[in-house]
């Protein structure tokens, strides 16, 4: 038997056991906050904390401390009903669950990607394969490594025996990122919030703290909102995905980027993604929440320009594009173009 | 109207499908796949969906088309156009051609013909017809042993790591003549169908060895030899980095190499750059199946229908019972033996069901049907 203790549950709150563990104690919001120590104070610091550093604390003072003050944050970030604030909340989170399981004790780790593989990896204790630690199904590996860069992950660039690729235990980590973060999202989801919340004093002071130490978006997406035509280059990429052809990093990077200036949210260029063509939700919505500045550090990306377009091979230069530098300066002139042309003749 | 010659075809397609309507079996999950046509007028019959394979078969006798196909891919509405066919999985299927192998025996067979004045000169096209330099020129991709061979090998080896490496079990692959110079293979299975094209381009690159790093072998340019002996692959590995060694220890270097144990020689080898560079090299075009890269990912794509006429040659597209002891230039054959009279204008030397015919010029012959048949097609003949 794997022995899973109290520990565990603090680190891996997606953990059956966790939630089974908090129920089973009965606890109510007002036992939270009265209880001697202080969960809410370390919800907050773990909310904060990661605003800060992207990642939540990693130490673990007290167990149950730790254990409640998981629900509890869900809570509160919820409540501030901020949803830049919320992803940048799951991911560190996440984070903190990938380092735990960097860490992890060997005889835990194959029950812990079970919980976020469905599937459990093997373990492998071959001498003449040691450098792999697990092996995992292909059609598990595939759709998780196509969006991982470095040549390394590629297909042809593994082992891959009898329908399993053999990958080292930090590879699994990072192999499983986008669904460590998926379960951060769905608990969130889960969290309801009860009415009277908000009318305890103490939460409702945590939570002003937490507003004004939140973040700031990257973007000002209200204020932007492209009414014109594409560049051909924006067209030519979503004309692609929408009929399922690979693009290029730098195409999809692009569209993604210009989108967002253009007004559209994670959201509708997720939606722009055939999902009967196989597109992983889940991989999409990673790839398009890092691009946002969501995920991964929280850069803010910028419309690349028509020369790194250029030099990427994803320009496809009109007329109408004139001299411009970047795809956000592209209006539509053809018409003019074309009345000049006529009056040449 | 269709011309004579056509019309001959066509009837001779006509009977043959009449004849052999019983053994033209369904495919599996017929109601969830697209069919097409292609009529011999040339025009491209798509999006048909099929419930009862015997009426569709009827059908294809009363049009005699030029080819017959279904789709690889599984949808709920298949006679909808493609964005509203809702896809629910797609075999995974290869495709080699003899023709993408760049055999040094089409230099042999394969022939250029001037349009103008019919001159007709060996190998690949020139721009210009050497002798009235005119450059409407007809090309003429002709087949022998030696490619029937390649393309089998090629074949042979993509079956191999579809087994071994993706662990496929046997009875869900089927190899299948394509019906002209090359292989079908299709992977009917479960685990696999759901892969989308990104993940297929993935595979074909597997197949392909394409962009294998030498690093992620086990070649690192910082390894001190001790880290060498410890990193190269053993040819008892599996995949890519057992197959290479096993290629690296089966090579004959003419050195003192050869005596050396399997690490060392491999090692040896490695510390003369240029040597280990040709050897590598040498071995991932030996090891991989030349596989047509556009035709896994494409899953739009309808593949010609097993046991079905192709229209460049004559010839069935028929499943191959074991690979092994297949006969390319003889199984596929499946048209009658008739004599047929036409005139050649020309053909190189062509060996169907063990007799060889040809080379012919400038000559009227009769020969069995689906010999004259397979100069029709290749528009080398007419009927006389
Ligand atoms: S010039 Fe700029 S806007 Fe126009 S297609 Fe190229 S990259 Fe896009
Ligand atoms: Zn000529
Ligand atoms: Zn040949």
């Amino acid at each position: 038997m794997v022995d899973i203790g109290k520990e565990d549950y603090a680190k891996y709150p997606f953990l059956p056991e966790t939630g089974a563990f908090v129920k089973t104690l009965n606890f109510t919001i007002t036992d939270l906050l009265n209880s001697d120590y202080n969960i809410l104070e370390n919800a907050k610091n773990r909310i904060i904390h990661g605003f800060k550093h992207g990642i939540s604390p990693t130490s673990i003072s007290n167990v149950e401390v730790e254990i409640f003050s998981f629900p509890l944050a869900l809570l509160l970030i919820k409540s501030t009903n901020n949803s830049y604030a919320i992803s940048k909340f799951a991911l560190a989170e996440s984070k903190r669950i990938e380092n735990f399981l960097l860490n992890e004790r060997q005889s835990v780790i194959p029950k812990l990607f079970e919980i976020i593989l469905k599937i459990q990896p093997i373990e492998i204790n071959d001498d003449s394969i040691d450098k792999w630690a697990y092996k995992i199904p292909l059609n598990s590996y595939l759709p998780r490594s196509l969006h991982l860069r470095g040549v390394n992950w590629r297909l042809v660039n593994r082992l891959v025996d009898q329908g399993f690729v053999y990958v080292k235990h930090k590879e699994l980590v990072e192999l499983l990122r986008s669904e460590i973060y998926e379960m951060i999202i769905s608990k969130l989801d889960e969290t309801k919030i009860p009415p009277s919340l908000l009318e305890n004093k103490s939460i409702s002071k945590t939570i002003k703290e937490i507003q004004n130490s939140m973040p700031r978006p990257p973007l000002n997406r209200s204020n932007i909102v492209f009414t014109g035509e594409y560049p051909p280059c924006v067209s030519k990429a979503i004309e692609m995905i929408k009929n399922g052809d690979q693009v290029k990093h730098y195409g999809k990077f692009l569209m993604t980027t210009f989108l967002l200036r253009a007004g559209k949210n994670v959201d509708d260029i997720i939606k722009m993604y055939p999902t009967s063509l196989g597109f992983s939700q889940s991989i999409t919505r990673y790839q398009v929440e890092h691009i946002a500045g969501l995920k991964g550090g929280g850069t803010k990306y910028s419309v690349p320009s028509c020369k790194t377009m250029k030099t990427n091979d994803f320009c496809f230069k009109t007329e109408a594009c004139g001299s411009i530098i970047n795809p956000l300066q592209f209006r539509n002139k053809t018409n003019m173009v074309k009345k000049n042309a006529r009056q040449k003749h | 109207m269709l011309d004579k010659n056509t019309e001959s075809i066509k009837t001779i397609f006509r009977d043959y499908y009449k004849k052999n309507k019983n053994r033209i079996n369904s495919p599996s999950r017929l109601k969830e796949r697209e069919f097409g046509y292609l009529s011999f007028d040339g025009f491209m019959h798509r999006h048909i969906s099929v419930s009862d394979f015997s009426d569709f078969l009827e059908n294809i006798i009363y049009k005699s088309p030029k080819g017959v196909y279904a789709s690889c891919s599984y949808y709920n509405h298949p006679a909808k156009n493609m964005a509203e066919k809702e896809w629910k999985g797609s075999d995974l299927a290869f495709d080699i051609d003899a023709d993408a192998l760049n055999l040094k025996c089409k230099n042999q067979h394969d022939h250029w013909i001037c349009k103008n004045c019919g001159k007709v000169g060996k190998g690949s096209r020139p721009n210009n017809c050497t002798k009235c330099k005119d450059n409407k020129i007809n090309v003429l991709t002709w087949s022998c042993s030696n490619c029937l061979g390649a393309t089998k090998n090629e074949a042979i080896k993509l079956f191999d790591i579809l087994v071994k490496d993706f662990g496929i079990s046997q009875k869900d692959i089927s190899i299948f003549f394509s019906g002209n110079k090359g292989y079908h293979l299709v992977v009917e299975n479960s685990v696999y169908e759901k892969l989308d094209r990104r993940e297929r381009r993935e595979i074909v690159d597997y197949m392909l060895c394409k962009e294998i790093s030498l690093q992620s072998l086990g070649f690192d340019k910082k390894f001190s030899y001790s880290q060498l002996i410890q990193h190269i692959p053993l040819s008892n590995q599996p995949g890519w980095p057992g197959r290479i060694a096993h290629f690296f220890t089966d090579y004959e270097t003419g050195s003192s190499a050869d005596s050396l144990n399997f690490s060392e020689k491999i090692a040896e080898i490695y510390s003369t750059k240029s040597k280990f560079n040709k050897i590598f090299k040498q071995s991932v075009i030996s090891l991989r199946s030349n596989i047509d890269p556009s035709v896994t990912p494409d899953m739009s794509r309808i593949f010609r229908l097993p046991t079905s006429l192709h229209n460049k040659s004559g010839f069935a597209k028929i499943k191959c019972g074991d690979i092994l002891s297949f006969e390319p230039s003889t199984q596929p054959v499946v048209l009658s033996s008739e004599p047929l009279k036409i005139n050649i204008t020309f053909c190189p030397v062509f060996t169907l069901k063990g007799i060889t015919y040809g080379p012919f010029k400038k000559s009227t012959e009769t020969l069995p049907t689906f010999a004259s048949v397979y100069l029709l097609l290749h528009k080398l003949a007419t009927i006389a």
